[in-house]
């Protein structure tokens, strides 16, 4: 089977390349494609000893710089000549762009948030990830097929012999996308995930009133509160928090009366510690959290107020 | 000017089980930029949905849009996203041209989030993609977009794809102007499609917990309030 790796980022590069040596069969070639432009010249050359059977050069002044259709071409003339069973692609946002537009373009399925694969036959079926991390699905599809990994693990690539090296000019348009400027993004933009902490209601809060409290509580502790697809359809949020909508990587997630289903689990997943209070007992996000309490909120919520207040003027 | 808006409505329902139905906030991002175009150069915003009949009452309720059409069939329930590619453009084939195809870049499919990569392809469309803004000079429409900590500012001549994020779905609102007059539903049939193939076929889903939840034992509210704000100021360091 011949695979082919492309990632736009060479750190992901290098963790692919990791990954599919060990996921390859013994009689597998690998092939590695670099825009001979896009990467320096030692950069280049550290590829050339990696596992690796072939090192594919694209040589086009027009692959200097990342462009979705540019970058997709190239590969497209790639596999038209080697004929790939099995494009791989990292997992930079750019990578997921191409493998996506590369797949109509080829007309070959592409699987995206993968973990693993393996091949049986002319099937491949790939382990991945789904709903934001909440489960793995595994799913099967013909060859050829695109593959794209989902954040992939630093491992160590063994320093190989000298692989083979072909150096191919490729006819490349001019760019249809112009980019006018690039400029740091400023805060105001994605205030929502650049919230480090967040307060997350649920069901269990019922009436408007009980906002009040929770936004005392969040203002406290300098949160921001959102609400899951159930508040929101009571129209006091104007979004809501789930794999559906906006999902959030806070530093902290409390999530107050909330009983989870798997799109609120997709949005918050993220979030690096997750506390849970709800009086249900068999509340779906308690198995997603790191801690959780089972309690009635609405005689909570006043007195954790006070302690909070007295810790913090302390 | 014409430009078409591609959403997914939701079902969302409260405790009582009283159920309304929402685009996602990239798609209503998506629907704000066009409507305001609209507003600014005149033309239509074209809503394409594809699903059940149920959502018509809510997109011909929907603000910011002018036309809306809903591709529905027995044939299109449970499909893969290449399916769905292929059915939306087989019914912006249909339609009469568009001068910008407008996505929300998380559009529902199966969380890849890779449709308007392939309907950009299949048309041969340039796509600004992860775009926050867009408006439109002349012939071209710009848009600012972000990749990681960067904005970048692109353009590209019309006709064109973009597919816009959420980042600034709290503050969007689509143009009240108008909404459409009907809705029209489109079937297989119409749109020529005799057949749908699917790539791809899922096998099985696997929950992972990738956590270990501890339980907070507590002898009173005082207790337990006590052991939160631990947790919750050791969190805030």
């Amino acid at each position: 089977m011949k695979i082919a790796c492309f990632s736009k980022d060479i750190v992901s590069l290098r963790k692919l390349l990791a990954k599919i040596n060990k996921l390859k069969k013994k009689d597998d070639e690998i092939f590695l494609i670099l825009f001979k432009y896009f990467y320096k010249d030692d950069i280049i050359e550290n590829f050339k000893y990696t596992p690796i059977n072939k090192l594919i050069l694209l040589t086009n002044i027009n692959l200097m710089s990342y462009d979705l259709e540019a970058f997709t071409n190239a590969i497209s003339e790639c596999y038209k000549k080697y004929k790939f069973d099995l494009i791989v692609f990292g997992d930079s946002i750019e990578d997921r762009e191409v493998a996506a537009r590369l797949s109509a373009r080829l007309n070959i399925p592409a699987l995206m948030n993968c973990l693993d694969f393996k091949v049986e036959g002319s099937k491949i079926i790939v382990n991945k990830i789904y709903q934001s991390g909440i489960a793995a699905l595994e799913i099967e599809t013909t060859l050829p097929a695109i593959v794209e990994f989902n954040e992939l693990e630093e491992e160590e690539i063994e320093r190989d012999s000298r692989a083979q090296i072909e150096e191919i000019k490729i006819p490349i348009a001019v760019s249809r996308v112009i980019v006018r400027d690039k400029t740091k993004l400023s805060e105001r933009y994605n205030e929502l995930s650049k919230s480090k902490y967040i307060i997350c209601i649920g069901e269990n809060i019922h009436e408007e009133k009980e906002l009040k409290i929770i936004n005392e509580l969040a203002s406290l502790i300098g949160a921001r509160v959102v609400a899951d697809k159930t508040v929101f359809a009571r129209n006091w949020f104007k979004e809501w928090v789930g794999i559906s909508n906006l999902r959030i990587s806070p530093k902290l997630c409390l999530s107050i009366g909330v009983k989870g289903d798997f799109d609120l689990l997709g949005g918050i997943i993220k979030s690096s510690t997750i506390i849970s209070l709800n009086e249900d007992p068999e509340s779906l996000i308690f198995n997603f959290s790191d801690y959780y309490a089972i309690v009635d909120i609405h005689k909570l919520t006043e007195k954790l107020i006070k302690k909070l207040k007295k810790r913090i003027k302390k | 000017m014409r430009i078409a808006v591609f959403v997914k409505p939701i079902a969302i329902s409260d405790s009582n089980q009283t159920y309304k139905f929402s685009i996602n906030a990239s798609e209503k991002v998506a629907l704000t930029e066009a409507s305001k175009i609209i507003k600014l150069r005149g033309g239509d915003v074209v809503v394409f949905s594809i699903g059940d009949k149920q959502f018509i009452p809510y997109l011909n309720e929907l603000y910011g849009a002018t036309e809306a059409y809903l591709i529905s069939d027995p044939l299109f329930s449970d499909i893969d996203v290449f399916a769905k590619a292929e059915i939306l453009v087989s019914a912006i084939r249909k339609s009469k041209p568009f001068d910008v195809l407008m996505f929300g870049e998380f559009s529902q499919d199966t969380s890849d989030w890779i449709l308007p990569y392939l309907v950009a392809e299949k048309l041969n469309l340039p796509h600004i993609s992860r775009a926050i803004k867009a408006w439109s000079e002349d012939s071209r429409i710009v848009c600012e977009c972000v990749y990681y900590g960067d904005l970048y500012v692109k353009e590209a001549r019309m006709p064109l794809a973009v597919s816009m994020l959420d980042a600034l779905a709290y503050n969007a609102r689509p143009i009240r102007d108008f909404k459409p007059k009907e809705v029209k539903v489109w079937d297989a049939n119409f749109l020529g499609i005799k057949a749908i193939t699917k790539k791809t076929k899922a096998l099985n889903v696997k929950v992972l917990n990738q956590r270990n939840p501890k339980l907070i034992e507590y002898n009173s509210y005082d207790d337990l309030a006590d052991k939160l704000c631990d947790l919750i100021i050791n969190n805030l360091k």
